[in-house]
């Protein structure tokens, strides 16, 4: 009997431990445990490749489009973006808070690449050069998604506001909000940085390139109105690309020429992600319409914008592609933005010339017959500048951003407005929802988070 | 070889005592009292010399060579009440034939307590037990949805009408709020995922016990918080083969809905009063009708005279009576070294949407072989197959889902047009949706196998056991959407429809061994001691693929997709998983008992996870619990009603790790795809100090069991912490991550059992018998951590509320003079400002703090009736379809008539606002859900064997008729009040059951 005992004692025993401990140390398999994450150059391009999926296609054309005069409300629309075009946004608003996290989600992701890089300096000449470049994108991204920040949450005209923290490296903490110019003078360090990395023939589209750079630079410049900048590397921009012409404008758009697009977020397939502002693609049911004041400043026979853009009543500017509805690639910066930047810096220094020429380059490669305007005066040239970039960047991510620096009050036509509520008439250039409220969770997550005038 | 020599003297000391005893003989036979049927394996036992034999298979008994003198007669068997009688057996012997009553009380002498079986007197925990035979029958395919109303504190709701759907079940309440809620299910020994009983067939189970307590649950550690439900399946008993076919037929309908839509005329009229929609366009009180061309006139007059003409009943094209049909043929016996019960099942229900249906089929093998006086070896297997189809969109608030479509599509629109087709179109409700579910497909096959095999070695006190357990489930999905259907041809890639396919499995091992030590010391002292080692490993993998671009002359099959190339958008989309988790254990349970009068358990269990890093891997959960049999005292002899009464206490820990993921603790990277490349992308922030949620569970109880067993009962109160809640803490948005999964906060269930059942009648011929069951469950929210409340739309998570509060603006009516719908702000004031800052957590919880169930079954005869009903009560639910159905801004869709009362000038009293003024979620939409249900009725009669007369072996026959869902009480005005969410929102709702079925014995 003993025997036996100790024989199933043993085998008790035996047993227990054949699971041991170590069997419980299992290690993911779709995922990747983050010390293994990035290892080798190759990993370091994937990270580039992630930084760019992360950035939303829509955020910025959601915002620009909603909060605009550029749409009219749809008998069908039953809820959506209501908030936001009714001009009722608070801070608990989706949309908000989506261009806020989405923003420092990217940069934290470019952050991650960039300490990578640290420990993975690249063997080969080639390899060092790779990383080289690949930091001065990340750089360029890091600038590019805090001007967006900028540009959504900070008050252009008060020196002494607050900005938004400013992210160089990942961290889980709870940061405050920096004095504008400490922001600006961040902002303008990773420009000049990436500016230094970025090699010359490097010229991707879909990555930041130097050419991007140096528009992200002009565009910094127009906003915080220092016209000399901003015409010397709107130039240096223009010098290199070619403005596509009025036959090839709508090749642009379904993307079968790169054309004049500076930087452009890739979208190959419907998982990547679809531009359903308008319009919900899967039913069809209509959300808003192109606005009527909008496609009526328009030349509808000679302008091929109006082609390019609109289909009837519905926008188009999006729905190019043979059978993929709503899909095409989001173009965040083309050179004739730079003929518009420009003009206005030159129309801002009284050099009127400069500035007509500007608009007349643009308009020569938009119209089929061409047609020239001449300036006399600052307002007047301003004001064609202004009216011509709305109708060149129209659902691009600029409209709403372009009232608030310029300080125009948003003026719709009731055309627009059937079905919508009271407060979607407009709002005075010194309405407080000109700057975007915090979002709330964020208030809600981090104690040392102030929130902007007018959302408390 | 010790062992040997001791058996050797055993026989040597024995041997010589019977040569001194007489030749009397005590022999009988043992029946069934109501079917008169003889009763084989039951034991009889002498107390005075502990002897004692079974009966064989036609019940008769026999133990020879009887001293003469009066002995105690103890004849007990499982399912039975034991008879305790005083018999004299002269040299002559006795014959004496008993009489069995099956134990009406359902407190089986020994319970299936987890791991282990623990006499009834010996329980210290709150466990109870459903009994089979209040369940059987019931033609549902999912067993879980069968326990409604079976057991105090066990709420279970369907959530679903679609054949085979899961229920959702919660023992006491819910525990957590990010993690999971479900109760571990174990069938005999081998853990199960709760998801899917429909492929498991509910009719071969032996034991049903719901573990609630700390002392009953703490055995299973960090899985035992939702509560424990254990099942075994028949095993065959020696004898004679029984052979038992059982068959039902029945239909399902739809029941009535508790609101009224608008037929063509009424919506029609509503659309002129709107001002829109075809009523308006083409009325002639629309002032461009005054300056349109009198050919344009007689277009909109001929309109509205076809569209007059026209009043589709759109749910009668939807919804259609089911059938259900069901066959299961078993057999069982065995001899004294092995017994056997197997069996099949094939069960057929169709749903009451068209496109709904499950079929399935089971096979069931339990074997058991005693190898030898030490030695049993065993095999419980059980394989099932199921074929699902499914409507489209369920529970969606979605026009494709038929249940929505069938009430929102105007009755004005037409099903067909006049060549015949299906009349999709832009803008069709009814039409596209039928189209949907008539050509395209949405079903799942499941083949799912649980399956143990065992040994178990005894050796004097000691019993030593091994087993290993599989569940292994694996599902195949195939979603097809044809290319010819209105939506195929609006599929983004390629318009020409789309086949998805998905394949899925899960397989679990559990590996146990486990010893076991049983003593009695100077016949006072039970001691038995049970420990074990346990390894689960589960691993998951499923893989995907979606292909474009159909083939008109092969669809629903892979080969008709269009190969996809760089241009047509048509590159078919694969996916995929694989992922894993262990849990190793090692545990002890140690009872023991005093005189079967005092009870002391104890756990202790310490569970390893993969789910957690090093620096929380391990958790060791315990519990205390015993019992004091106050009927088995003394003092009570004289209290001769008291059958037994018996108080039971308990405390201890148990953890829950479910619903967080694998991989939760640790920071890891996956990809994304950028410009048709791989990216790099963190996707989870991890944390290392991640753990289990843990219960603090107090329970104290007492049975009661009165009267002869008249009247018995329990009741149970019980204190709940769980502490270490799965929180989601939210992050600075600038950690380019949203929250972190954290330990943090704690929430209390607190309530009461009450469970009573008796024989209100008791005669030989006929028995009436009611039960009744009781719970009340207080949930409070006691801490969350870094925050005190969590909005979730209409609800909220909030500190000193309980889980599931509703949280809307309330409502105050609609002012007479301005048709404005009017709210209460914070400080209640009337506004005609709705704000959702006014928002107030004063409308109760989805959550039924009351619920319960009950039955009064009738025994005359050979005729017996089971009914069953269950309430909740208490609580209240969110009737989202009223926003649909009763909102002027949705007149394309159909309304409720209640919109005919619709707000138009002032003085009118009415509950619906002017149409110029938005419809708003608030309190208006919250409603009253209690519900009381008329379950289940079951009438049979049995039809005694020797009617038959030897025909066909048939050893008895039962035929019966039974409803399910008979009827509803409740003033919800949504389908249906009994969910699991807190929200109405177009869910398929439950069926009426009606079937008529024979059950033969041969």
């Amino acid at each position: 009997m003993n025997k036996l005992f100790k024989y199933l004692t043993l085998g008790l025993v035996l047993m227990g431990f054949m699971a041991c401990e170590s069997q419980l140390d299992i290690a993911p398999f779709d995922i990747i445990d983050e010390q293994a994450a990035f290892e080798t150059v190759e990993d370091l391009e994937s990270g580039t490749l992630g930084v760019y999926g992360s950035i939303s296609i829509t955020a910025i054309l959601d915002l620009n489009t909603k909060l605009s005069d550029n749409i009219g409300l749809a008998e069908t629309n039953t809820g959506q973006g209501r908030q936001m075009f009714d001009l009722q946004f608070v801070t608990g608003t989706g949309e908000i808070g989506t261009l806020w996290a989405d923003s420092y989600q990217v940069i934290d992701r470019a952050n991650r690449v960039l300490a990578a890089i640290e420990r993975i300096p690249g063997e080969t000449a080639a390899e060092q050069a790779l990383v080289q470049r690949i930091k001065g994108e990340m750089i360029a991204m890091r600038a590019w998604q805090h001007f967006d920040l900028y540009r959504n949450f900070v008050d252009f005209d008060d020196a002494n506001a607050l900005a938004a923290p400013y992210m160089v490296r990942s961290a889980i903490s709870s940061p405050a909000r920096i004095p504008k110019a400490d922001f600006l003078d961040l902002l303008n360090a990773d420009i000049t940085e990436a500016e230094s990395l970025l090699p010359a023939d490097f010229t991707s589209q879909s990555n930041m390139t130097l050419t991007a750079v140096q528009g992200l630079k002009a565009r910094v410049a127009l906003y915080t109105k220092d016209w000399a900048t901003a015409i010397d590397y709107a130039t240096r921009v223009i010098n290199k690309v070619p403005i596509t012409n009025a036959d090839n404008f709508l090749s642009l758009w379904n993307d079968s020429v790169e054309g004049e697009v500076i930087f452009r977020l890739k979208s190959l397939t419907v998982a990547d992600g679809t531009i359903q502002i308008w319009e919900r693609s899967t039913n069809v049911d209509v959300f808003f319409n192109a606005g009527f004041d909008l496609r009526e400043q328009y030349d509808q026979t000679n302008d091929v914008r109006f082609q390019a853009y609109f289909d009837g009543i519905l926008v188009k500017k999006y729905n190019w592609r043979e059978g993929e509805k709503n899909l095409a690639d989001t173009k965040l910066m083309r050179v004739s933005e730079m003929y518009l930047l420009r003009a206005e810096a030159y129309a801002q220094t009284a050099d009127f010339t400069n500035a007509a020429a500007d608009i007349n380059a643009l308009l020569a490669n938009r119209l089929i017959v061409p047609e020239t305007v001449a300036f006399t005066n600052q307002q007047q040239a301003l004001e064609a500048i202004a009216l011509e970039r709305r109708k060149e960047l129209v659902y691009e991510g600029h409209r709403y951003y372009d009232l608030k620096r310029t300080n125009q009050p948003l003026v719709r036509d009731s055309r627009d407005l059937q079905g919508a509520a009271a407060s979607a008439i407009g709002m005075d250039a010194d309405n407080f929802r000109f700057l975007l409220p915090i979002p709330q969770a964020e208030i809600f997550a981090n104690e040392n988070m102030t929130q902007n005038p007018g959302y408390n | 070889m010790s062992y040997l020599r001791t058996l050797v003297l055993m026989l040597v000391v024995f041997v010589p005592a019977t040569l001194f005893a007489q030749n009397a003989e005590f022999k009988g036979n043992i029946t069934d009292r109501q079917t008169g049927e003889p009763l084989p394996g039951v034991n009889i036992l002498l107390l005075e010399n502990a002897r004692g034999a079974a009966t064989d298979l036609d019940g008769n008994y026999s133990l020879k060579d009887l001293l003469t003198g009066t002995y105690t007669a103890r004849i007990s068997y499982i399912g039975y009440l034991t008879i305790t009688e005083t018999v004299t057996i002269t040299s002559s012997g006795l014959t004496k034939n008993f009489r069995l009553d099956s134990d009406v009380s359902g407190l089986e002498e020994v319970i299936v307590t987890g791991y282990t079986e623990q006499g009834r007197n010996q329980i210290t925990g709150a466990v109870s037990v459903v009994q089979p035979k209040n369940i059987e029958l019931v033609p549902v395919a999912s067993f879980d949805q069968v326990l409604q109303g079976q057991s105090p504190g066990l709420y279970v709701t369907s959530g679903s009408g679609q054949p085979g759907s899961a229920a959702t079940v919660r023992i006491r309440g819910q525990a957590s709020i990010n993690g999971g809620n479900d109760p571990l299910y174990i069938i005999d020994g081998v853990p199960i995922s709760s998801q899917d009983f429909a492929t498991l067939n509910a009719n071969d189970f032996q034991t049903i016990s719901v573990l609630k307590d700390a002392s009953s649950t703490a055995e299973y550690g960090s899985r035992g918080t939702n509560g424990v439900i254990v099942i075994t399946t028949k095993k065959g008993r020696s004898g004679k083969t029984q052979i038992n076919y059982q068959s039902q037929f029945g239909i399902s309908t739809i029941g009535k809905p508790r609101f009224e839509m608008m037929d063509t005329q009424q919506k029609l009229a509503f659309e002129e009063t709107r001002r829109s929609g075809p009523g308006w366009t083409n009325s002639p009180n629309n002032p461009s009708y005054a300056s349109a061309s009198p050919e344009e006139r007689a277009n909109r007059d001929a309109n509205l005279a076809e569209l007059r003409g026209i009043d589709t009943d759109w749910t009668d094209v939807f919804f259609r009576d089911g059938t259900t049909m069901s066959h299961e043929l078993n057999f069982s016996g065995g001899n004294e070294k092995t017994r056997y019960y197997v069996s099949t099942n094939i069960f057929g229900q169709e749903g009451i949407s068209e496109r709904s249906s499950l079929d399935r089929y089971t096979l069931r093998v339990n074997l058991d072989y005693q190898a030898n006086d030490n030695l049993e070896v065993g095999v419980n297997m059980q394989t099932g197959y199921s074929e699902s189809s499914f409507i489209e969109s369920e529970g969606g608030v979605s026009l494709a889902n038929p249940f929505a479509a069938a009430y929102l599509a105007n009755p004005y629109e037409r099903l067909f047009n006049e060549d015949g087709t299906v009349a999709v179109g832009a803008n069709r409700t009814g039409a596209n949706a039928f189209d949907r579910l008539d050509k395209d497909l949405n079903a799942r096959n499941e083949i799912k196998t649980v399956g143990k095999i065992y040994a178990d070695y005894t050796l004097s006190d000691f019993q030593f056991g091994a087993s290993i357990g599989i569940d292994y489930n694996r599902r195949d999905g195939n979603r097809f959407i044809s290319p010819t259907s209105f939506a195929g041809t609006n599929v983004a890639n390629g318009n020409a429809g789309l086949l998805a396919r998905n394949t899925s499995m899960t397989a679990r091992i559990t590996s146990l061994v486990n010893a076991r030590w049983q003593k009695t010391f100077n016949d006072v002292h039970d001691v038995s001691v049970f420990a074990a080692n346990e390894f689960i490993t589960t691993r998951q993998d499923g893989f995907n693929y979606t292909g474009y671009g159909i083939n008109v002359k092969l669809p629903n099959t892979p080969a008709g997709i269009t190969p996809g190339t760089p241009d047509n958008n048509q590159i078919p989309v694969v996916g995929g998983f694989i992922t894993e988790n262990a849990l190793w254990s090692q545990f002890a349970i140690l009872n023991y008992s005093y005189e079967q009068k005092y009870n002391l358990k104890l756990n202790i269990r310490r569970d390893g996870s993969s789910r957690f890093g090093t620096e929380n891997q391990f958790a060791v959960l315990w519990a205390v619990g015993s019992s004091w049999i106050i009927s088995e005292e003394d003092f009570m002899a004289d209290f001769d009603f008291v059958n037994r009464l018996a108080a039971r206490i308990s405390y201890g820990t148990t953890g829950n790790q479910a619903g967080i993921g694998n991989f939760q603790w640790r920071p890891t990277y996956g990809t994304l795809s950028y410009d048709g490349r791989q990216g790099l992308v963190p996707v989870g922030v991890g944390n290392p100090a991640l753990q289990w949620e843990t219960a603090k569970k107090f329970n104290v109880g007492v049975d009661f069991d009165l009267f002869d067993n008249r009247l018995f009962g329990r009741v149970d109160y019980y204190n709940e912490l769980t502490e270490n809640l799965f929180i989601n803490q939210q992050l600075s948005r600038t950690a380019g991550f949203n929250s972190l999964e954290i330990n943090a906060g704690s929430m209390r269930n607190e309530g009461i059992e009450f469970e009573l059942g008796g024989d209100l009648v008791r005669t030989r011929k006929l028995t009436v018998s009611a039960r009744l069951n009781v719970a009340n469950n207080i949930n409070t929210i006691e801490d969350l951590g870094q925050v005190s409340e969590f909005e979730q739309g209409t609800s909220i998570i909030r500190e000193g509320l309980s889980i599931g509060s509703h949280f809307a603006v309330p409502w105050a009516g609609v002012d007479p003079a301005t048709g404005r719908a009017l709210y209460r702000d914070l400080e209640g004031n009337v506004t005609d400002q709705f704000s959702n800052n006014n928002q107030q957590a004063i409308f109760g919880t989805s959550l039924p703090p009351w619920t319960g169930g009950g039955g009064l079954d009738i025994v005359f005869g050979n005729l017996s009736i089971r009914s069953q009903f269950n309430f909740a009560a208490d609580y209240s639910r969110f009737n989202n379809q009223t926003f649909f159905q009763e909102n002027p801004n949705f007149t394309q869709f159909n309304q409720n008539v209640i919109m005919n009362t619709m707000w138009t000038q002032p003085g009118d009293i009415t509950e619906v606002q002017s149409a110029n003024v938005g419809r708003e979620f608030s309190s208006k939409d919250i409603e009253d859900a209690s519900f009381i249900r008329f379950r289940n009725l079951l009438v049979s009669y049995n039809i005694p064997g020797r009617v038959f007369d030897g025909l066909a072996n048939i050893r008895g026959m039962r035929v019966f008729a039974q409803g399910q869902n008979l009827y509803t009480w409740t003033r919800f005005t949504g389908f249906d009040p009994e969910d699991n969410n807190n929200i109405a929102q177009f869910e398929y709702p439950l069926p009426r059951i009606f079937t008529f079925g024979i059950d033969i014995n041969f």
